[in-house]
């Protein structure tokens, strides 16, 4: 904006001394490294360092702010964004803002930074020298040390990668075998089902027509026990006056059984064997009883069930686990009915529905041609079933050392040795727990639930080594906050450890943890000069 | 800082309250207008004739320029009362009325006035058998009409305020309860009068009804402004449709703005602005109270005769109507002790204010720049990293804070030493920097024998009682707890002491204090605080001293820090809690906001409002207290509030961190630059503070109390002044490229201090706005003092050269001040080490001369720069006289700017010098 020349030059160059307060004793290079030097020459005007103007070269460290750049008061502090250089002999020069000459902190280990100012700096460049040489050495013999672990661990990763690839190798292998020889099993299996079932189906078959039988003759021995006993006079023919004896078929429990209502259900006033054969049974078998009767079940009948029941669960165990299966729902039924048996002895104990279940449901035994093709099946079955589950190990295998083969472990897989492992860290109130590649947990020491902190999602480190932090995130959620998530930072180590976990942000964890893996090379060999020129 | 809500009470509040939209604050907690007796009864109080009547034949000069009348009350000839007249200097008056020998004392608030007013004398004409008039002072006059009783104001003639002109003045006298058998009285017997019940919370009252109401009215203005606290407009609505602004201390979760509704401090005092006048009306009371603003229009016809005659010799007003505020005050007891300030200009309104409650002091330096708080910096580590960070990122900062969990369980004055091992060596760290500390210290103590604080104050009977006389117990941030009663002269030294170096242990010279939750905030207390019958010292209800609860606790720290220095070092000391007064001794913010645009908008109209009521040093939490602002938010609040007051950034402690590093590298750079700016107009604030100790001109100010006459200023609330030299334009949207800028005065010249684009003053101008800056201009006419070389914290800059910044107005003049001195003892009022000087322009000569022959202060700071805005041509010749030397410095002149720079004028600060442009 301002780019008028300065009027008058030659006049002030002599009068401005005279007004002058701030006192600035002109040491022209003060601040300027020694590489600029050659910028900072007294007998020519100077150009600002952004080339944006050119002043007197009087003007350079005068305490007044000429060049956008700060350029021209590298040794005052009156520009906003100059720098100004430390000389600090015996310790390494340092560029520091010139806002920091002149106020009264020392800076500079030569003190250089405070010229004008009345504190008295020290002169700390030798010890500070020593001292950091001291820290250096220190960190370059760790990140020695370190390194020389990380490089175990390397040596060790590849050697367990190579391990995990031949064994991927073989699983794959194998996979493959298995699967053709699960093809044959299968083959195998079918083969043998295909005469078993139709064995068992036959007999199936058989035993239910048997049954339909023996179903057909109880109702009918049990259609002409109930005649008989309702022809109370024995002349072949029920009446209205026979039946209407049997209350428990009035239907209405409101009022009387009427013998209209009894005529309802013979059809007629009276009714012979056959057509009560064919329209009443159905109508009444379900309520009738008989007279006089006790109506509880007799003991005999249940003790039936269950043996009979036991035989059948005993049969069905030789018979082998696959059968047992295939049983299993009828099984259940069975028992459900057992135990209403049990519970509420029926009123209806005469009925044909009831009986049907207590004395012939169960199937009877095979016959040896049926139970040797059952037997082959099975065997068929189990082999089949027994290389399908190899195959499944196997895949599963397969997906883990993939799994690990994926975690992102470092360049040089400098990081495997956190596979499947996890750290904790105590504190005052919690433990920390990290499970690497994996999730991270806080753990209340005085009982109580286990807080998910985050769950593995990425390392985060610069861009220069994103190995140096690492994500979880996604955790349980905090009340009126975000969900927790854990960041970890490594350094070099000797051992795996966390040392520090903090929560700087509400449900934000930091957590920062040595390990080898994290050591530098660089800094190890001790190449590694950190910015600084000289000692 | 505040309590947090449990989740059960939030489900059930919005469970009961359908609200169209979303409201933080449970209004439930807080009580209506209809929900306190006193302002039912009092609010629905509009006879149509007062029944108070003076008997003018009472009067008696009790002494020069204290009148005093008897006043009744026609319906109860029983009860009589004294009126008390008090003419004062600076064109004040003092009306009290209280009962004559009332069976319970009537409380008369102390700690609140400066000092006891100074009296003048009085002209008392008796105009006829019903009127007196008083004339005092340069131009203040007064009538008093005797039946009904009233009171006329004016000022220079000008009618400005009357009281009872709407026979709202109703007081109620304590009586024996019906039923009693000594009952004298024949009283009504309404509801509410002798118990109340609030929620779960039965109050009592045992001493039945005492409120007082009065209408005071504005005659022929339409805007009035303060009242504080309120998250409302600054020119105050009227509260015709919603509950009267309430003056109650409390601690408001959340608070919601744009409504009346109670905060945390409470200042009965009301200004009123036209373009004539300026006037003011302060109601010392400390009891719960509550205001209705009315914006009317007047009849004048069948207005009585001195109002009449008033209008009738006035020409161009119309007779028929003119605009009137009437207000309607109404407080639960004490006394009605009224003062009526009538200017007639803002910087008299500010004087007269000042002059009775008191003006903020000369705050250190530090204290004024910026700093870094949050709930919380956990550990020392933490504030390390902190100050590395301004450090690394060159953010200038001088304060760093510490929340409520730096202490071992909340008992305050302690440290959690497992987080705080060495809290001297790191305010040391601190201090190496030129920084301070704060640490936070709240009026609750913890119940617990173990705590040194608790046990004395225990034994010694020290905590506010109930009204049986044992300890009071509530509950806060530590669980059970009891609260001082700083009402007990003994209390309040014993408090204060417990902040020497001595007796806090871990704390150093360094540090300073923050009084937190000081309404008091009570967990489980009625509306969030202290029961109404709980007694302190004198046996005085808390009904009776309520607001003055949080001043009483700031007092006594401030005069513990500055007893800690023997009276040598300024202390510092931040309250959330205050009335009239709390600004002698305190800063105040304005609580816990909210990330959300709408609390950076409201902002500006929340600190005017503190800010023309006497309250200079005041700030609302950067970013917002509650949630998480956004960057774009956070840099536009950097940026406004690097323009307000007191500059902090602070956050709840369920936000995420935001120094203002962690938002990118831009964001970085804009935060950075908004805090430079405060740093480099930091010569200009401090000056302003100065004056402000000096006048009680507050630095924040409406664009009126520089432009009084500019009705179109009457109702700004989204731009203020810094001094009478600055405008600023927060940027209150999110999305916005331009602005609508109204920049105020015939005839001024606004120079925009990033371009020095000229701009015409009364008028509005659409300005382009980008993330860089929000708009601020400076006025022609005025020279700012300014420093443009960067430091680390104020207090390494405080010998650092000077940059003057002369804007010209149209006659090429202008003028300005700058206050320097060492930054934080107070050797400038006992040693009078200062430098306090004028800097003129006039006739192309700049004048530098001193305002304060008889100061001194040791400084190398020099003039190293002076940019003239506005000069019109490139000068052949600047030489600079300064006692027998001179100069001539360079110079360069931008032509599309017209703008001068002249390069190291070189003179000390302070010396006297001219500067002649030829």
């Amino acid at each position: 904006m301002m780019s008028s020349n300065y009027m008058n030059l030659v006049l002030v160059s002599t009068l401005l001394t005279i007004v002058v307060s701030g006192s600035v004793e002109h040491t022209v290079l003060r601040g300027v490294p020694a590489a600029q030097l050659s910028k900072y020459v007294s007998s020519k005007p100077f150009s600002c360092l952004d080339g944006s103007s050119t002043i007197p070269f009087e003007f350079v460290n005068d305490d007044y702010c000429d060049c956008r750049d700060g350029s021209d008061e590298p040794g005052t502090s009156a520009c906003p964004n100059g720098r100004f250089f430390c000389e600090n002999k015996g310790y390494v020069g340092t560029t520091i803002p010139s806002h920091f000459v002149g106020d009264s902190i020392c800076d500079c280990c030569d003190g250089t930074d405070e010229y004008e100012t009345k504190i008295v700096c020290n002169n700390t460049c030798f010890e500070l020298a020593q001292k950091t040489r001291a820290e250096h050495e220190a960190r370059r013999a760790l990140h020695e040390a370190g390194v020389a672990k990380k490089m175990e661990i390397i040596k060790q990763s590849v050697v367990i990668k190579a391990d995990r690839e031949a064994r991927l190798r073989e699983f794959e292998q194998s996979l493959e075998k298995l699967e053709s020889e699960l093809k044959e099993k299968e083959e195998l299996k079918n083969q043998a089902e295909i005469p078993e079932n139709e064995a068992k189906e036959k007999h199936q078959k058989i035993w239910e027509e048997q049954r339909a039988v023996r179903e057909a003759i109880a109702h009918d021995n049990q259609m002409r026990e109930m005649f008989a006993e309702l022809d109370t006079n024995n002349d072949s023919l029920v009446s209205i006056e026979e039946l209407q004896k049997h209350t428990e078929l009035d239907t209405d429990l409101e009022n009387e059984f009427t013998a209209e209502e009894v005529r309802t259900i013979l059809g007629a006033d009276a009714v012979n064997f056959d057509d009560f054969n064919i329209t009443v049974f159905d109508q009444i078998s379900n309520s009738y009883k008989k007279l006089h009767e006790p109506i509880i079940e007799t003991p005999v009948d249940v003790n039936d069930v269950v043996a009979s029941t036991e035989a059948y669960l005993k049969q069905n165990d030789e018979q082998g686990q696959e059968q047992h299966h295939e049983e299993e729902i009828s099984e259940e039924q069975e028992d459900e009915h057992d135990f209403d048996q049990h519970e509420t002895p029926s009123p209806v104990a005469t009925s044909l529905e009831h009986e049907k279940h207590i004395h012939d449901d169960t199937v009877p035994e095979y016959d040896d041609e049926t139970k040797r093709l059952i037997q082959t099946a099975d065997h068929a079955r189990n082999e089949y079933h027994d290389v399908e589950r190899r195959v499944h190990d196997v895949k599963r295998e397969i997906e883990d050392l993939k799994r690990q083969s994926d975690v992102d472990t470092g360049v040089h897989g400098e990081y495997s040795a956190f596979i499947d492992q996890c750290y904790d860290y105590e504190e005052r109130e919690y433990t920390y727990r990290v499970c690497m590649f994996k999730d991270a947990k806080q753990i209340p020491k005085g009982g109580g639930g286990e807080v998910i902190v985050g769950y593995w999602d990425s390392w985060v480190g610069p861009t220069t080594n994103k190995y140096l932090k690492m994500k979880y995130s996604n955790g349980a959620t905090c009340w009126n906050g975000p969900a927790r998530s854990l960041t970890v930072t490594f350094r070099c180590g000797i051992e795996h450890k966390v040392v520090d976990v903090r929560e700087p942000t509400r449900c934000e964890y930091a957590m920062i943890f040595e390990t080898p893996s994290a050591c530098d090379e660089t800094i190890a060999s001790g190449t590694q000069h950190h910015g600084h020129e000289e000692f | 800082m505040s309590r947090i809500l449990s989740l059960v009470t939030l489900i059930v509040f919005f469970g009961i309250l359908n609200l169209p939209f979303s409201e933080n604050v449970d209004r439930n907690n807080f009580k209506t207008c209809e929900q306190s007796a006193f302002c039912r009864r009092q609010r629905k109080y509009k006879p149509e004739v007062s029944p108070y009547e003076v008997d003018l034949n009472s009067m008696i000069t009790v002494q020069v320029g204290h009148t005093q009348f008897v006043l009744l009350n026609t319906h109860k000839s029983h009860v009589k009362f004294r009126l008390d007249v008090y003419t004062l200097e600076h064109n004040s008056l003092r009306v009290k009325i209280n009962e004559v020998n009332p069976i319970r004392k009537r409380y008369e608030v102390e700690h609140s006035l400066v000092t006891e007013p100074k009296l003048v004398n009085v002209n008392l004409t008796r105009l006829d058998e019903n009127l007196i008039e008083g004339t005092f002072g340069k131009s203040a006059k007064f009538i008093l009409n005797a039946k009904p009783f009233r009171l006329d104001l004016f000022t220079n003639g000008i009618f400005v305020m009357s009281m009872n002109s709407k026979n709202m003045f109703n007081f109620e006298h304590y009586r024996t309860k019906p039923g009693t058998n000594e009952g004298t009285d024949n009283e009504e017997n309404e509801e509410g009068m002798w118990e109340e019940t609030f929620k779960s919370h039965k109050d009592p009252k045992p001493y039945g009804p005492s409120s007082i109401g009065v209408d005071i009215n504005f005659l022929n203005f339409e805007n009035v402004y303060g009242i504080p606290e309120h998250a409302d407009a600054f020119s105050l609505r009227s509260t015709h449709d919603t509950d009267p602004y309430r003056l109650f201390n409390v601690d408001v979760f959340e608070y919601d703005i744009q409504n009346p509704m109670a905060l945390y401090g409470s200042v009965p005092y009301m200004l009123a602005h036209n373009e004539h006048a300026t006037v003011g009306f302060f109601w010392l009371n400390a009891a719960e109270g509550w205001i209705d603003v009315n914006n009317d229009k007047l009849t004048v016809q069948g207005f009585f005769s001195t109002v009449a005659n008033f209008f009738s010799t006035k020409p161009g007003v119309d007779k028929n109507e003119v605009p009137e505020v009437t207000t309607h005050w109404m407080f639960e007891s004490g006394i009605f002790d009224g003062f009526f300030f009538m200017g007639p200009t803002p910087r008299d309104i500010f004087k007269q204010y000042t002059s009775i409650t008191g003006s903020v002091p000369l705050p250190p330096l530090w204290s004024i720049a910026y700093h870094q708080c949050r709930w919380n910096y956990n550990d020392e580590d933490d504030v390390r990293s902190v100050l590395n960070g301004f450090e690394k990122y060159f953010i200038p900062l001088d304060v760093i804070w510490l929340d409520i969990e730096h202490t071992n369980g909340k008992r305050y004055l302690t440290w959690d030493t497992g987080k705080f091992p060495n809290p001297e060596k790191m305010q040391d760290d601190v201090a190496h920097y030129g920084r301070k500390m704060v640490t936070i210290s709240d009026p609750h103590i913890k119940k617990d024998d173990g705590y040194h604080v608790y046990a004395v104050a225990k034994s010694k009977g020290y905590f506010v009682k109930t009204k049986e006389g044992a300890d009071y117990e509530g509950s806060c941030w530590p669980g059970a707890s009891m609260w001082l009663d700083y009402f007990n002269p003994d209390v309040f030294k014993w408090y204060s002491e417990l902040y020497s170096l001595t007796n806090y242990k871990g704390s150093t010279k360094n540090l300073f204090i923050w009084n937190d939750m000081n309404e008091p905030s009570v967990f489980n207390g009625p509306e969030i605080t202290f029961p109404k019958d709980i007694v302190h010292h004198g046996g005085w209800e808390d009904r009776d001293v309520h607001n003055l609860y949080g001043m009483l606790q700031h007092m006594s720290t401030f005069q513990g820090l500055y007893n800690r220095s023997n009276g040598h070092i300024r202390p510092f000391v931040l309250t959330r809690s205050f009335f009239a007064g709390s600004q002698r001794t305190a800063a105040v913010w304005t609580g816990d906001n909210k990330a959300e645009w709408s609390y950076l908008k409201i902002a500006t109209p929340m600190l005017l409002s503190l800010s023309v009521t006497g309250f200079g040093f005041i700030g609302a939490d950067v970013g917002g207290f509650f949630s998480n602002p956004d960057a774009k938010l956070l840099v536009r609040w950097y940026q406004t509030a690097a323009y307000q007051p007191f500059y902090r950034e602070h956050a709840h402690i369920d936000t995420a961190r935001r120094e203002p590093w962690l938002f990118g590298n831009e964001n970085t750079r804009l935060i950075r630059k908004a805090i430079e700016q405060r740093y480099q107009y930091l010569p200009y604030w401090y000056t302003l503070f100065y004056r402000q100790e000096k006048q009680g001109i507050p630095p924040m100010l409406p664009l009126w109390a520089n432009f009084p006459k500019d009705k179109k200023t009457f109702k700004i609330e989204d731009s203020f002044m810094v001094g009478n030299g600055l405008l600023i334009y927060p940027i209150t949207d999110a999305d916005i490229n331009q602005v609508a800028v109204y920049f105020p005065g015939e005839n001024t010249i606004w120079y925009d201090v990033r371009t020095y684009i000229k701009f015409e003053g009364a008028t509005t101008s659409l300005v382009p706005v980008d993330m860089q800056s929000i708009p601020v201009y400076q006025l022609g006419g005025v020279i700012i003092p300014q420093r443009f070389r960067r430091r680390r914290a104020s207090m390494l800059a405080i010998h650092d050269p000077i940059t003057l910044v002369v804007a010209l107005d149209r006659n090429r003049e202008a003028r300005g001040e700058l206050y320097l001195d060492d930054g934080h003892t107070y050797d400038y009022r006992q040693k009078r080490q200062l430098i306090y000087r004028r800097f003129t322009f006039r006739n192309n000569v700049l004048y530098s001369k001193t305002l304060d022959s008889t100061s001194k202060f040791e400084t190398d700071a020099w003039i190293e720069r002076i940019i003239i805005l506005g000069y019109p041509k490139n000068p052949t010749k600047i030489t600079i006289n300064s006692g027998d030397k001179q100069a001539v410095p360079l110079h360069r002149y931008h032509d599309e700017s017209q703008t001068l720079t002249i390069r190291r004028p070189g003179p000390s600060v302070a010396s006297d010098w001219t500067l002649t442009i030829a």
